[in-house]
């Protein structure tokens, strides 16, 4: 019996080991060799990369995580190496990891020195910008760590998802929408242009954003907002009463028409962005909807 | 006698504080590790990345940042005669920030982030001095550099502004918050070669910068070229300084503070107390950073902060003891 069961291990591991070395690109357009299945990961950037972990079924190979509120709940009690904009370089290599993942700048730079094998993606820098950057990660990551095909297969669950549910909007007209983030009421919001996840949701959800023709998240005054007369407002949650409650933008239509939502940016560039996708598209379009 | 009493003390403590420093982390190894990783290096093993490669790196670029800022802010004191003078003075940190911001804003390597803060601290003393030159005496010099230095946090601000949103951003914001992580190899031999000339320099200078003491005319009855001299100790202390900033970021207070305990406990001798304060300074530093690492694990907090919070509560007692 237990030859039996040494024979299976074996063969597992074999099998999971079949594809390694594997060779995968970074953020960089530099190319990453992964020697051996990972075992002992540690995530140093952002919560994204621990999802990816738990959503492939990987989360077992985690052994240290960021301190970071878009955590999921599995990585609870694992150790934690600081913020992802600052991690511990000590706590990191005290872990002795095999893969460190989301490190990026004079971090990883030091990672990278003292001998780790570090990976992330996304655009130069580590930063995500949209879908195809988080599916990107989902595939890249797999890779590096043996579930090549649970990536594919999540990466296709996700694309069918957000195909249906565009070919449900293509025939409705746009409704315009401003993202912004407003941290007081009254205050300059800053404001979503392209270039940036926020603005492919709209994008895919059937909304026009109103913002389309600046890029990045730059400062505009609230007569800027009040002129481009959004009929939706999208901001974070915590921030839809300094919307509704600005005296100044009381005459903009979304705030007239109660349409001002909350969606956390932590989930916009997750991979629950489907989900995601969906409420933004049942929030602009409800008609298309309804039972 | 008193200074070797200072002097002995500096010593003690400081190998205590570099014992500590060594010892203490989140990496969390008993001392018989770290001794067996310290003598016998493994290369692979994690204690021996933590203990060569990060913590002795660390503590050796924390002493010689102390030192060299103690220093350029000793000099800038005693060149000015002004007990405001640190060693950002004459708009290094500003000029320094501005450099590593255009660096960072035009996307360019890690390695040329030091390169864009020196070069721009060396311009922005360089612009100071060649700015002050028709005024005489160094009012002129020390009013220029204040204003250069706001003129170049505007520009650092300026940059700030139009990469916002960006990863950009977060990089100037961390670069500007300094840290004594950043350095390893050559970085620190570098740190090294500089604190060691600088410190060499001026401590032959030491009796000059004495006669500075007495102003512009006693300096003269002296002998010496006041402003021949003047330029010679600033481009020292901006060497030094910008060194500092351009591998660690803008340290404060240490440069501030260390020169005034020294002078308290010492006298105004420039021989003994530049030499003193780089000691101290050095000390100073590596325990605010070891302090740095350990309060809250795994976070470490930005150095500056730790320096603020304990060096001025012990600096201000000093100062109402023995300022009277």
């Amino acid at each position: 019996m237990r030859a039996a069961i040494s024979v299976a291990l074996v063969l597992t591991l074999g099998l999971l080991a079949v594809g390694f070395p594997v060779t995968v690109v970074d953020d960089r357009g530099r190319e990453i060799v992964i020697p051996a299945p990972p075992q002992r990961v540690v995530v140093a950037g952002v919560a994204l990369y621990a999802q990816i972990l738990v959503d492939l079924g990987a989360v077992d190979l985690l052994v240290g995580v960021t301190s970071s509120p878009d955590n999921p709940p599995q990585v609870e009690g694992l150790p934690e190496v600081g913020p992802a904009f600052s991690p511990s370089l000590e706590a990191i290599v005290a872990l002795s990891p095999d893969l460190v993942l989301g490190a990026w700048g004079e971090v990883r730079d030091r990672l990278e020195e003292l001998g780790l094998v570090v990976l992330t993606v996304g655009q130069p820098g580590g930063w995500l910008t949209g879908i195809p950057d988080v599916l990107d990660a989902i595939r890249t990551v797999g890779r590096a760590v043996g579930r090549a095909r649970e990536a594919d297969a999540l990466c296709g669950r996700i694309s069918e998802e957000i195909v249906r549910l565009e070919a449900q909007l293509l025939s409705l007209p746009p409704v315009r929408v401003a993202f912004l983030y407003m941290s007081a009421p009254d205050s300059p919001p800053y404001v979503v242009g392209t270039g940036t996840p926020e603005h492919e949701l709209i994008l895919r959800a059937g909304g026009e954003n109103v913002f389309a023709d600046l890029s990045g998240y730059p400062q505009v005054s609230l007569e800027e907002l009040i002129l481009r007369d959004p009929e939706v407002i999208i901001t974070d949650p915590a921030q839809v009463e300094n919307v509704l409650g600005s005296q100044a933008l009381a005459g903009v239509a979304a705030v007239k028409g109660g349409r001002v939502y909350g969606i956390p940016a932590s989930q916009v560039v997750s991979t629950r962005v489907a989900e995601v996708l969906r409420q933004l598209a049942e929030l602009l379009h409800p008609e298309a909807f309804a039972p | 006698m008193k200074r070797a009493g200072v002097f002995g003390l500096l010593g003690l403590v400081g190998a205590g504080v570099l014992v500590l420093a060594l010892l203490l982390g989140p990496g969390r190894l008993p001392a018989g590790e770290v001794w067996r990783h310290l003598v016998h290096p493994q290369p692979g093993a994690s204690g021996t990345t933590i203990v060569h490669g990060l913590r002795l790196p660390r503590a050796v670029s924390g002493f010689l940042v102390g030192a060299a800022l103690a220093l350029a802010g000793g000099v800038m004191q005693g060149l000015f005669r002004n007990p405001l003078a640190s060693p950002y003075v004459l708009g290094v940190a500003g000029g320094a920030a501005a450099g590593a911001a255009g660096v960072i804003a035009l996307g360019a390597a890690a390695w040329g982030i030091p390169l864009g803060a020196a070069a721009g601290a060396f311009l922005a003393v360089g612009l100071a001095w060649w700015l002050a030159s028709p005024t005489r005496g160094e009012l002129g010099l020390i009013l220029v550099g204040v204003a250069l230095g706001a003129l170049f946090s505007s520009i650092t601000g300026l940059i700030l502004f139009f990469t916002a949103g960006d990863r950009r951003f977060q990089e100037i914001l961390f670069w500007t918050m300094g840290g004594l992580w950043r350095t390893s190899g050559w970085e620190v031999g570098v740190l090294a070669g500089v604190t060691g000339v600088g410190a060499g320099l001026l401590w032959l200078w030491g009796r000059r910068l004495n006669a500075l003491a007495l102003g512009e005319e006693g300096a003269r009855h002296l002998g010496l070229h006041p402003r021949r001299l003047r330029g010679f100790l600033v481009g020292v202390a901006t060497l030094l300084t910008a060194t500092a900033v351009a591998f660690c970021g803008t340290i404060g207070f240490v440069g501030l503070i260390t020169p005034h305990l020294m002078r308290l406990l010492l006298g105004p001798d420039h021989r003994v107390l530049l030499p003193a304060a780089a000691l101290a300074g050095g000390v100073f530093l590596l325990a605010a950073d070891t302090l740095a690492r350990i309060a809250l694990p795994p976070l470490e907090l930005p150095v500056g902060i730790v320096t603020g919070l304990f060096g001025v509560p012990f600096f201000l007692y000093l100062v109402r003891r023995r300022v009277r």
